[in-house]
């Protein structure tokens, strides 16, 4: 049972890589020219990005009245609704980071794949960043 | 074709994560999961990792890359991690689970998140293509 969950996780990051990889959306200067709306502006991630969320949209349907998934595992789904100021604040400083280097954490990892060595100062920001908060704020 | 074939893979990913697993396809979370819960409990948080690290090698195989280079500074890079790990960790979420997942499952959290990030992107590259 737990070898069948990481043989299906184990797929799902080797696919979704794919896509990464396949859509060009794991470079960064792809995702740079995906911001340059008023320069070279590369429209085609969008068509992308609106087909994974088509093809998710269906899984979601499916499994959204399941407690147990095809494999028999809890299904967790979030359940937060408040629109407040970590969202908005988390959402901007997301953002600032994103739009200065084009890479967000699911590329980042098919780089370190890619032997793209530079990669790692990245990393050396964002594990800092995503344990900062805690430590300050405790929930 | 490309593009298609790349939406295709990142929702198929994504729906074999929640069909399977149960679980929600987002990065950060798997991360940050995978760094502080107990190894007992990483099992499908490693293999995930694993997957994503090993596609560019597993693509090779039977496909061409393209080759490019990583053009920030390092200081660059650093600062812009350390923005994506604070944003993702304060909104709970980046790109795949908010702007894919969220979105796909019409969360208005989500949904707003993904008009802030990508409209801070968009001003933030901008004002630095303006200045540098």
């Amino acid at each position: 049972m737990k070898m069948t969950l990481n043989i299906t996780a184990f797929l799902s990051g080797a696919i979704f890589g794919f896509g990464l990889l396949v859509s060009g959306f794991y470079n960064p200067n792809n995702v740079l020219s995906f911001f340059d709306i008023f320069g070279d502006w590369k429209l085609g991630l969008m068509i992308t990005f609106i087909l994974s969320i088509i093809i998710s949209a269906i899984a979601f349907q499916v499994i959204k009245n399941r407690s147990l998934s095809f494999a028999n595992n809890p299904v967790q789904l979030p359940d937060t609704k408040q629109l407040d100021l970590k969202l908005f604040a988390g959402a901007a400083l997301f953002g600032t980071g994103w739009g200065i280097a084009g890479i967000c954490p699911g590329p980042a990892l098919v780089l370190v794949g890619s032997l793209k060595i530079e990669v790692v100062y990245f990393f050396i920001g964002l594990i800092p960043g995503l344990f900062l908060i805690p430590i300050f704020f405790r929930k | 074709m490309e593009y298609i074939l790349g939406g295709l893979g990142i929702g198929l990913g994504i729906s074999i994560l929640i069909l399977f697993n149960g679980k929600i396809l987002g990065v950060s979370g798997v991360i940050r999961g995978f760094l502080q819960n107990p190894v007992a409990e990483n099992g499908w948080r490693f293999s995930l990792i694993i997957g994503l690290v090993l596609s560019p090698m597993l693509y090779q195989f039977f496909f061409d890359l393209n080759p490019f280079e990583i053009l920030s500074s390092p200081l660059l890079l650093i600062f812009a991690g350390f923005l994506v790990g604070l944003g993702a960790s304060l909104s709970n979420g980046c790109t795949s689970g908010h702007s894919v997942c969220g979105v796909s499952r019409l969360s208005p959290r989500s949904i707003l998140a993904t008009l802030i990030m990508m409209g801070f992107a968009f001003v933030t590259f901008n004002v630095l293509k303006f200045i540098l």
